[in-house]
């Protein structure tokens, strides 16, 4: 994009001829008060001591040669231009009688108002300039990176609630069967039966799967409904852990036992949930 | 597992304070371990023995090793703490390392970041008034990017929005604080 705007403002573009109206974006001036900084440093001209007629001519040329070129000029380039000539017309015309001068003694001389206003501007760039030169984390400089978490750490903490859920209505309610049957007196496979699926699934310790594709692989809605309770279970017991790399990504899980683990003290969760409550709690 | 970056001191009952080249050896360990710029306070709390006075002496000591050549790290004091970071000179070999191309700031966001660093708190009109050209997006750009907050409302008609650093704004680009901005030797820096 840079090359070939630059090779427009020159005028010279090969292999390009006669194509009529261009619509080229200039990036090379960052608008009216940066060309004007250009052109005032390029002619060696003072900011101090501004000569209003000499800066308006050296701007009108070049908006003049950009024009040349079929440049779109942005209408702030213009504003600035018609600001430049207005400027320029109180150095040529005489000075106002004095009784009015009086009244607007208290008031700043435009040109000198624009004068300030270009040292302002030169002053921030200088700034930016200034903090461009700090040395940059990322550029300059690096922090060590939190290293990238290996099968065996937890990972829990980088999938957020939304991806989970996200998954939830795309696997579970969204894609459920096509013809939505109601069965009654028909229970689904046991907690056990789907926390077993998952972790055959993942093949021991360190396999991983996405959970879209496990949960897939069920045909029916309540059968992918528990897997999904099994992983969130198995989770918190810290025996898969759950990946998600990228907001509202796929979520990868991962094992961390054996695929034989004793399933037992998964299913005394789902037992005791439904069991009564102990006396002694009561 | 304990959230704080200090260990729970109580439950380690051998625990002996380190001294001399010992505790410079164990701030360097502690930082490096850190990662994030670790406050003069939580060093202290951490090493439980030493003073701060000790802890500062012994990472003015580090600093100073780190200077030594053939070394890639440099110890930084940025608005948040102390930090390890690679040395300058080094960015092009950890770049490599990481496929990555270095983080660059167009010259308009850097502008813009200059104003608001400089001049804060500033509404987004004073900043299109000094730049002459449109500065919404590119002010939106610094607030997703964490550099810039909002902190607070001007008292004034329409009580617009106003602008200021953040600490990660100090932290990139490795700064205690806003005093220590460049300052620019010519005069009219003064006014």
């Amino acid at each position: 994009m840079a090359e070939p705007a630059r090779a427009l403002a020159s005028g010279h573009v090969p292999g390009l001829p006669g194509l009529g109206a261009w619509t080229v974006h200039t990036d090379v001036f960052d608008g009216p008060l940066d060309l004007l900084l250009h052109l005032v440093k390029r002619d060696g001209i003072d900011l101090k001591h501004l000569p209003i007629a000499r800066v308006c001519d050296a701007y009108l040329d070049f908006l003049e040669r950009l024009r040349q070129v079929d440049l779109n000029v942005a209408s702030e380039y213009l504003v600035m231009a018609a600001t430049l000539c207005h400027l320029k017309s109180l150095d040529l015309l005489p000075r106002k009688p004095t009784a009015i001068a009086e009244t607007e003694e208290e008031e700043e001389d435009p040109r000198e108002r624009f004068a300030r206003r270009l040292e302002e501007y030169d002053l921030l760039r200088r700034r930016a300039e200034a903090l461009d030169r700090q040395p940059m984390i990322g550029r300059d400089t690096f922090v060590r990176a939190q290293g990238l978490p290996n099968a065996a750490e937890v990972l829990d903490p980088t999938v957020d609630a939304f991806g989970l859920l996200e998954i939830y209505h795309a696997i579970l309610i969204r894609a459920d069967e096509p013809d939505a049957v109601v069965r009654f007196g028909e229970s689904g496979p046991d907690f056990a039966t789907c926390a077993r699926f998952v972790l055959d699934a993942l093949g021991g310790p360190g396999g991983t799967e996405e959970l879209g594709m496990i949960l897939g692989r069920w045909q029916r809605r309540i059968e992918r409904v528990l897997t999904f309770l099994a992983v969130l279970e198995m989770a918190r017991l810290g025996w898969i852990g759950l990946d998600q790399r990228a907001h509202l990504g796929p979520v990868t899980v991962v094992a961390k036992v054996a695929s034989d683990v004793d399933l037992s003290q998964l299913t005394t969760w789902v037992e005791k949930r439904d069991a009564p409550p102990p006396e002694d709690d009561a | 597992m304990s959230d704080t970056i200090a260990p729970d001191l109580e439950e380690v009952p051998q625990w002996v304070a380190p001294t001399g080249d010992d505790l410079v050896g164990a701030i360097e360990a502690m930082l490096f371990a850190s990662g994030d710029p670790l406050p003069l306070s939580t060093l202290v709390d951490a090493l439980a023995g030493p003073s701060e006075e000790d802890v500062r002496a012994a990472l003015e000591r580090l600093r100073s090793a780190c200077r030594v050549p053939g070394r890639g790290l440099r110890l930084e004091e940025v608005a948040t703490g102390w930090q390890l970071r690679t040395d300058v000179r080094f960015a092009p070999a950890v770049l490599r390392l990481r496929g990555e191309r270095p983080t660059r700031l167009s010259r308009s966001a850097l502008e813009v970041l200059a104003l608001v660093a400089y001049e804060q708190p500033v509404t987004r009109t004073q900043i299109e008034e000094v730049r002459g050209v449109r500065s919404g997006p590119v002010l939106k750009g610094l607030l997703d990017r964490g550099l810039v907050r909002v902190c607070g409302r001007r008292e004034e008609p329409g009580r617009p929005l106003e602008y200021g650093t953040t600490d990660l704004f100090l932290e990139t680009f490795g700064l205690p604080g806003l005093r220590a901005l460049p300052a620019l030797a010519e005069r009219d820096e003064l006014d």
